[in-house]
C-alpha cells in the first residue's frame, strides 16, 4: 500500500503554507501530523497533488489560557495535550478525552488542529469542542477569521474549511473552578474509533447546575451539542431524576443510521446510558472541585 | 529531495522521494530491517521507531519529513556487540516474544516510557501496549517485560 | 507427574535433562536486536522486479477484457502478466475435490472473489507496481455472486463452477454404531443451530514470495515464509507442470507468525513463479495488509446443526451432526481438510458410541480458506460445548457435572471414539477437577449468586475438548467414499525427517523441516540434542529455514496441527540417539569397555560407573574425521546421519472410521463474565484453564503457546469477524475493521499444566498450542448465555450483538 506520487512543499512560514495551497487550484493537502490523512494516501483514497507539510510553520504549538479560553496551536502535539498541567486545570475534559484518541504513538504525532480540520464524527476531539460551544482560528489568502464550533462541522470528514485556508488554533472556553467534567465512550477495543461518546461539563453553583455542556459524538455526521438535555438540567441539583431526564431528552435528540458496530436503536440507547454516567460524575467532579 | 538526519546516532545523508515512506527509507535506503512493516495504516505499531526521542509510527511518515530529525530504531538500543538493554533482556526472560515481528515496535514505544522514569501500574502498560499487535503471546509476557523495566515487582497472583 | 516405567529420554546421560526446563530462547538475541531474517528482509537473488497485484473488484464477473497498454507505459515498468498468460503458463492446482474446479493463480475468464488476482505488474519497485497496477483495465461483466453458505445452497443459487452442477462441491455422510436408536431412547433431545464466523489469524507479518525462473534447468527456485504441509509443495510443481525436483522451495529462518494462515502462500508461490518465467526476471512480492486481508486465507465459516440425546441423568447417547463447510471460491488444497481434521473425534471429550454425520463442502464467492489456528476444533466445540451447556441448562443440572457424567473415563484410554480416533492417554476428570480447583467453581456460583441478587448480569462457562495434534495425511480421504480410496493410493500417517551431523571442528548442526513461526524450535531442539549427546544445548546449531534441495523433509513437514512437540522433536531424538549410539561404539574401544557401558554425559563419553575412565567428545570426533581407518570395523563412517520419524496411524478403513491425528491432549476452561445492562458489553473477568498435553519440553514455551491460542480464542469469541455483504465485498478490509484483541482486551488468565505422556509419541508429548482457540470461544458464549439467561448467541460476542439479548 503506497502512496501516489506528489510535490513536497514544506514552507517555513503560514503565509508561505497558504500561498502554496492556494496556488494548487484545490489539489492540495495540508499535512500536520498525518496519522488520519496518511493511511488514506497509503490506501489510495486520497491522491493529493501537492502535500504542503506544515510541520516546519512556527508558532503553532502554543497552549495558552486567557481566562475565557484554553488556546492551543494547531500545531500541538495530542500527546502533549494530553499531559499539559494548563489544560487538566482548565479544560479537564481534554485529558479524558485524549486518552481515548487512538495510541500514544498515534498521539505523540497527531495534531490537535489536524484532528479538527479532519472532522471524522467519530473522533473525540471535535466533540469535546463542539460541545464546549469552542471555535477555531482559521488564516487563508483573504486573511484571518474565527469559526464557531456549531458552524464549523459540516458533515462527515468535512468542515466549513476551502481548500487554502489552515486551521492555526484551537480554542477551548475554560470549565475550571466550579466546573466538573465526565467523559464517556463505547468503542470496540481501547483507541478504536467509537460507537458512541458523550462529553459534559456542567457548572455548579450553591448545590444546583447554573450552567451545562452536553454533547454526544458517533451518531450522527457531526457532534451534536445537546441543548434540551441542557436546558433540563439548569436551576437545580443534579440527582438520578434529573439524569436520567437529560439523559432521555438527549437519547431523543439524535438520530443515528445503523452499521456495523450497532443499529441504530442500540447507538441511541447508548447515547442514554453513557449520560446516565456521565452526568453525576461530572456534577461530583464540580460538588468536589468547590470544597 | 536532499534530506540530513539522524539515525541511530548516525548522521544520514540521502536523496528521496517525497512519497518514500519513512518505513521503507528505513529498511530499504538504510537497511535497517529490525523495523517491521505489518500494516501501513498505522494500527499494528511493527513500524514504531522514535522520532527525535517519541514513539511514531514510521509508515505514516514520508522520509522527508523526517529532514533534520532523529531517528532511532530498534537496532539502535544495544548497537553492535553491546549487551543487551535490561528492557530487552526482560523480554527474553519472560518469554515476551515469540515470533518477533511484532517486537521492534514495542521495544521502542516501551523504551519511551523506560527512559520516562514513571512507574506505570500494570493497567497502564496494558494501555500502551493496546497500541501494538500481537498474534503471538497473548501480551502476558510483553507486560511482566515492561513491568520489571520500569521497577514494578512482579504480579501478585490472582 | 510422569507415569511410572516410562523410559526418561536421558537414560544415558545422568544429570538433570535439559528437556523439561524452562530454558531461555536461542532465538531472542538476535530477534531482540531487530537483526532477524524475515521474507522482506531477504534479497537472494539480484535484480528482482517488485510486483503488484491487480486484483477483481467484483465477487462475481466474468473478465471480458484486461488492457495493459497503459500501464505498460508506465515509468518503471519491467512487464506485466494477465491472467490469460498464467493459464497458459500453468494447470490447474490438484486438490481432493479438484473434478469440476478450474482453479489457477489467476483468474483468466471468471473472477469468483473480491481480491482474486488478475493480472501481475512488475516494476523496478512497488510503488512505481502500484502506479502501473492503476492504469491496467479490466473490463468486467458482473454476475450474480453467492456470497454466503446459506445464498450458496438456496435454491436458483448462482453456480461458481458449472462444471460442478451446483455449489455442493461434497456431500458425505457417515454412520457410526446406532445414531437413529440412541435418539430414539433419549429422555432429551437438544435440537439446535450454531454458526462459527469466518475469521483470520491474521499474523503481523503478511505473505511474502520470490520467485526465480531458471529457463534453462525449466525449473524455478521460490523463496516464501510457507508453512507446510508439504504436501502443498506437490501441488504447486503440479500447477507449474513441473517435477517436483524443479521447484526448489526454502524458506526464511525467521516467520513473523502463521497459526496456519501461511500454509496458502503456496497459490502465490505458483503465481510469482509463472510471472518470473512469463518475463525472464526474478520477482518478488511482499503483501500489503489490504491484500492480506481481503485475499490471503481464512478459516472456514461453519453452519453445524446438532441433534443430541441424552439420557434423564445427562448422559449423551447420541449426535447427529449436519456440518456445512464455506470454503469460498475454490476448494484450494488442502481443504476440506478444516471438515475431516476433527473427524475422528467428533465426539470430543465424551464417550458417545453412536454418531452420525453429514459433512458438506460449500463453495461461496469469498476468499478461499485454509489452516487456521485450530482448524476446525474451533467450529466443532462451539457447536458440542453449546449444546452441553443448553442441555445442562434444561435438565437442571451444573454444566460441570453433565461434563463428568460424560467425559470418557482414564480407565477406557486408549478410548477408541466412534468415528475413529483414538485416544491415546489422558485423565480427563482429574483435568476438570483440577480447573474446577483452580477457578474456586463452588465459590464463583456463590459469588454469582450474591451478584445477580444485586442486579449484574454475571455467568459462568464450561468448555472440555480434546486437542488433537499431528495430522494423519490420510484423514483427507474422508472426503471420498471407501470405494473410491479402494482404487487410489492410499495415504497415511505423519513422518518428519531429520539431518544431524557433528563436523571436524566438534559443532553438532541439525537440519529439519518445521517452519518455526516463533515457537522456538531451536531451543527445543537444542534441548533434546543435549540430552542425547551429553552435552550443552549452546553447543548445538540448529537449521530451522527449509530447502527442498537439501532437507530431508517429508510431504508432512511443516508447522501445522501442533506436531513439532510430538513429531518433530520425536524426530530429533531418534536421530541423536542414533548418532549418539554411534559415538558410543566410537567410544568404547578407546574405554576399554563395551558400547552398552557407555554413556555420553558432561561433553564425552564415560564409563557407567566409573566415570574417571572419560574421553571428549572432542577426542571422539577428531578420531572419526581424522583416522577414520582407526575405527571399528563395524562402525558406520562419518558422523552424519538422516533419520525419519513415523507416527503410523492407518487410513481411513471399510467404515470410514479413521484415527485423524496420532495423539490427544485434553483441556478444561471456566471463565466468568459480566454483561454491562447498559452498553452490552461483555468483561471476561476471569479465564481458567488447564492443560493435560503429555510430556512438557520447555514450560516457557508451552505457557506461551497456550496464552496465545487463548487470545486467539478469545478474539474470535468477542471481536473478530471477516464479514462479507451479499454483494461478497469483504467489509472488514483494513485492521480499523477487523479487529484482534490488543493487551487492554484480554482477562487475567490462571492456568496449571497437568503431564500424562502420550504412549505413542517417542518423547511423549502431545501437541499444544491450538487447544484454547479451540474452547474459548464456546467458554465465553456459555458465560454470557449463562448470564443472560438465554439460549441463543452469536459470535462474536459484540456489545451491539449482546445488547438485542437483553431484556428490555
Amino acid at each position: 500500500m503506497k502512496p501516489s506520487q506528489f510535490d513536497y512543499l514544506c514552507p517555513r512560514s503560514i503565509d508561505e503554507a497558504v500561498a502554496a495551497l492556494a496556488g494548487a487550484d484545490g489539489e492540495g493537502k495540508a499535512i500536520a501530523g498525518g496519522q488520519s490523512l496518511v493511511p488514506l494516501m497509503n490506501l489510495r483514497l486520497a491522491a493529493p497533488a501537492l502535500i504542503v507539510d506544515l510541520n516546519g510553520v512556527p508558532g503553532l504549538e502554543l497552549i495558552e489560557a486567557d481566562g475565557g479560553n484554553l488556546r492551543v496551536g494547531a500545531l500541538v502535539r495530542q500527546r502533549n495535550l494530553e499531559q499539559s498541567v494548563l489544560a487538566r486545570a482548565v479544560v479537564p475534559l481534554l485529558p479524558a478525552a485524549l486518552r481515548h484518541v487512538g495510541h500514544v504513538a498515534t498521539r505523540n504525532r497527531g495534531t490537535v488542529g489536524g484532528s479538527i480540520a479532519h472532522a471524522d464524527p467519530a473522533a473525540e476531539l471535535p466533540l469535546v469542542l463542539a460541545t464546549l460551544g469552542g471555535s477555531v482560528l482559521v488564516f487563508g489568502p483573504r486573511g484571518e477569521r474565527e469559526i464557531a464550533a456549531a458552524d464549523l462541522f459540516l458533515t462527515h470528514f468535512t468542515t466549513l474549511l476551502e481548500p487554502d485556508e489552515i486551521v492555526c488554533e484551537v480554542c477551548f472556553p475554560e470549565t475550571g473552578i466550579g466546573w466538573g467534567s465526565a467523559f464517556e465512550e463505547v468503542a470496540p477495543r481501547h483507541g478504536d474509533y467509537a460507537i458512541a461518546m458523550v462529553a459534559c461539563a456542567l457548572r455548579v453553583e450553591g448545590g444546583s447546575v447554573v450552567e451545562a455542556r452536553i454533547g454526544a459524538g458517533a451518531v450522527a455526521d457531526v457532534p451534536l451539542r445537546l441543548w434540551a438535555a441542557e436546558a433540563a438540567l439548569i436551576g437545580a441539583p443534579l440527582d438520578d431524576g434529573a439524569a436520567r431526564e437529560a439523559a432521555a431528552l438527549a437519547a431523543q435528540a439524535v438520530d443515528p443510521t445503523g452499521g456495523t458496530h450497532g443499529s441504530a436503536d442500540y447507538r441511541r440507547r447508548l447515547v442514554e446510558v453513557l449520560l446516565q454516567r456521565a452526568l453525576p460524575q461530572a456534577f461530583a467532579a464540580a460538588i468536589e472541585g468547590s470544597r | 529531495m536532499r534530506i540530513e538526519l539522524t539515525v541511530n546516532a548516525r548522521r544520514v545523508e540521502c536523496d528521496v522521494e517525497p512519497r518514500l515512506l519513512l518505513s521503507d527509507f528505513l529498511r530499504h535506503t538504510l537497511g535497517l530491517r529490525g523495523t517491521h512493516v505489518g500494516c501501513e495504516h498505522g494500527v499494528c505499531g511493527a513500524c514504531t521507531v522514535r522520532l527525535d526521542g517519541a514513539a511514531t509510527r514510521s509508515c505514516l511518515m514520508f522520509a522527508v519529513q523526517a529532514d533534520r530529525r532523529t531517528v532511532d530504531t530498534v537496532e539502535g538500543l544495544a548497537p553492535g556487540e553491546s549487551a543487551l538493554t535490561p528492557l530487552q533482556a526482560a523480554f527474553r526472560e519472560h518469554h515476551g516474544l515469540q515470533c518477533g515481528f511484532c517486537t521492534p515496535g514495542i521495544l521502542m514505544s516501551a523504551a519511551e516510557l523506560v527512559e520516562s522514569g514513571e512507574t506505570p501500574t500494570r493497567d497502564e502498560i496494558r494501555e500502551l501496549l493496546s497500541g501494538h499487535l500481537c498474534r503471538c503471546t497473548g501480551y502476558v509476557g510483553i507486560v511482566e517485560a515492561i513491568a520489571q523495566a520500569c521497577g514494578l515487582g512482579p504480579e501478585p497472583s490472582a | 507427574m510422569l507415569r511410572d516405567g516410562l523410559a526418561t529420554i536421558s537414560d544415558t546421560a545422568t544429570g538433570a535433562p535439559w528437556v523439561g526446563r524452562p530454558l531461555e530462547r536461542f532465538e531472542d538475541e538476535a530477534l531482540l536486536r531487530g537483526l532477524g531474517w524475515f521474507m522482506d528482509d531477504l534479497d537472494p537473488v539480484p535484480h528482482a522486479g517488485h510486483a503488484a497485484i491487480v486484483r477483481s473488484p467484483f465477487a462475481h464477473a466474468r473478465i471480458v477484457s484486461v488492457d495493459v497498454s497503459a500501464a505498460l507505459a508506465c515509468e518503471g515498468v519491467l512487464g506485466i502478466v494477465t491472467g490469460a498468460q498464467v493459464a497458459a503458463l500453468s494447470g490447474p492446482f490438484p486438490s481432493a475435490l479438484g473434478a469440476g474446479i478450474d482453479y489457477r493463480a489467476a483468474a483468466h475468464d471468471v473472477a469468483r472473489y473480491v481480491g482474486e488476482p488478475v493480472a501481475v505488474v512488475v516494476a523496478r519497485d512497488r510503488y512505481l507496481a502500484e502506479d502501473a497496477a492503476e492504469r491496467v483495465l479490466v473490463d468486467y461483466d458482473p454476475l450474480a455472486p453467492a456470497a454466503s453458505p446459506q445464498a450458496a445452497l438456496a435454491d436458483g443459487a448462482p453456480v461458481l463452477h458449472p462444471a460442478l452442477g451446483g455449489n455442493v462441491a461434497s456431500d458425505r455422510s457417515f454412520r457410526y454404531g446406532d445414531p437413529e436408536g440412541a435418539l430414539a431412547r433419549a429422555a432429551l433431545i437438544v435440537r439446535e443451530r450454531f454458526r462459527h464466523p469466518r475469521s483470520s489469524a491474521t499474523p503481523v507479518e503478511c505473505y511474502g514470495v520470490i520467485a526465480s525462473w531458471d529457463a534453462a534447468a525449466g525449473g524455478v527456485t521460490a523463496w516464501a515464509n510457507f508453512q507446510g504441509p508439504f504436501t502443498l509443495h506437490g501441488v504447486a510443481a503440479a500447477a507449474l507442470g513441473i517435477p517436483g525436483s524443479r521447484l526448489r522451495l526454502c524458506t526464511p529462518a525467521d516467520s513473523g507468525g502463521s497459526y496456519g494462515i501461511k500454509s496458502a502462500v503456496y497459490a502465490y508461490v505458483v503465481l510469482m513463479a509463472v510471472v518470473s518465467r512469463a518475463l525472464g526476471i526474478p520477482v518478488r512480492w511482499t503483501e500489503d495488509r489490504a491484500e492480506h486481508l481481503l485475499a490471503s486465507s481464512m478459516a472456514t465459516e461453519r453452519l453445524t446443526g446438532v441433534e443430541a440425546g441424552f439420557d434423564a441423568d445427562g448422559v449423551l447417547l447420541g449426535l447427529r451432526l449436519d456440518l456445512v463447510d464455506d470454503v469460498g471460491a475454490y476448494v484450494r488444497a488442502p481443504e476440506p481438510a478444516t471438515l475431516y481434521r476433527m473427524h475422528g473425534c467428533l465426539t470430543g471429550a465424551y464417550a458417545v458410541p453412536d454418531l452420525a454425520v453429514r459433512s458438506r463442502v460449500v463453495v461461496t464467492n469469498r476468499c478461499p480458506t485454509g489452516l487456521n489456528r485450530g482448524f476446525g476444533g474451533p467450529q466443532l466445540y462451539l457447536a458440542l460445548e453449546r449444546t452441553m451447556a443448553i442441555a445442562a441448562r434444561r435438565l437442571g443440572l451444573d454444566p460441570a457435572e453433565l461434563a463428568r457424567r460424560n467425559l470418557v473415563p482414564a480407565s477406557a484410554m486408549p478410548y477408541r471414539a466412534a468415528a475413529g480416533a483414538v485416544l491415546d492417554s489422558g485423565d480427563y476428570a482429574a483435568c476438570l477437577e483440577s480447573v474446577l480447583d483452580l477457578a474456586s467453581y463452588p465459590e464463583l456460583r456463590e459469588l454469582q449468586a450474591r451478584e445477580r441478587a444485586a442486579g449484574r448480569l454475571v455467568g459462568i462457562g464450561l468448555a472440555c475438548a480434546v486437542e488433537p495434534s499431528v495430522s494423519n495425511m490420510g484423514y483427507i480421504t474422508l472426503a471420498q467414499t471407501a470405494a473410491e480410496r479402494a482404487e487410489a493410493l492410499p495415504k497415511s500417517s505423519n513422518a518428519e525427517g531429520v539431518a544431524i551431523s557433528i563436523a571436524p571442528h566438534g559443532g553438532v548442526s541439525v537440519r529439519l523441516t518445521t517452519t518455526p513461526q516463533g515457537q522456538g524450535h531451536r531451543t527445543v531442539v537444542a534441548q533434546v540434542v543435549a540430552d542425547a549427546l551429553g552435552i550443552e544445548p549452546g553447543q548445538v546449531e540448529v537449521q530451522v529455514g527449509a530447502d527442498t534441495a537439501t532437507n530431508p523433509w517429508t510431504v508432512s513437514s511443516g508447522n501445522y496441527s501442533s506436531r513439532f512437540a510430538a513429531v518433530g522433536a520425536s524426530a530429533v531424538h531418534v536421530a541423536a540417539t542414533r548418532l549418539g549410539d554411534r559415538l558410543r561404539a566410537i567410544a568404547a574401544p578407546l574405554l576399554e569397555t563395551e558400547a552398552d557401558e557407555v554413556e555420553l554425559a558432561d561433553g564425552g563419553a564415560r564409563v557407567r560407573g566409573d566415570h574417571d575412565r572419560r574421553i571428549s567428545l572432542r577426542r571422539l570426533v577428531g578420531a572419526a574425521h581424522w583416522d577414520p581407518a582407526g575405527l571399528p570395523a563395524d562402525v558406520e563412517p562419518g558422523l552424519a546421519l538422516t533419520a525419519t520419524y513415523v507416527v503410523p496411524m492407518d487410513p481411513p478403513d471399510g467404515d470410514d472410521r479413521c484415527n485423524t491425528s496420532a495423539t490427544y491432549g485434553f483441556i478444561a476452561d471456566v471463565c466468568l463474565v459480566e454483561v454491562d445492562a447498559g452498553t452490552g458489553q461483555v468483561a471476561v473477568r476471569g479465564y481458567w484453564t488447564v492443560h493435560d498435553a503429555g510430556r512438557i519440553l520447555n514450560p516457557l514455551l508451552a505457557d506461551g503457546q497456550m496464552l496465545g491460542g487463548l487470545a486467539h480464542g478469545l478474539g474470535a469469541a468477542l471481536l473478530e469477524e471477516h464479514r462479507y455483504d451479499e454483494d461478497g465485498n469483504l467489509t472488514t478490509a483494513t485492521f480499523l475493521d477487523y479487529l484482534p484483541p490488543t493487551a487492554t482486551e484480554l482477562p487475567p488468565v490462571g492456568h496449571r499444566t497437568i503431564e500424562t505422556p502420550s504412549p505413542v509419541t517417542a518423547l511423549g508429548a502431545k501437541g499444544l498450542g491450538e487447544g484454547n482457540t479451540m474452547t474459548a470461544p464456546a467458554c465465553v458464549a456459555n458465560a454470557v448465555a449463562d448470564a443472560l439467561g438465554v439460549e441463543g448467541v452469536e459470535l462474536p460476542l459484540t456489545p451491539a450483538r449482546v445488547w438485542e439479548l437483553l431484556p428490555r
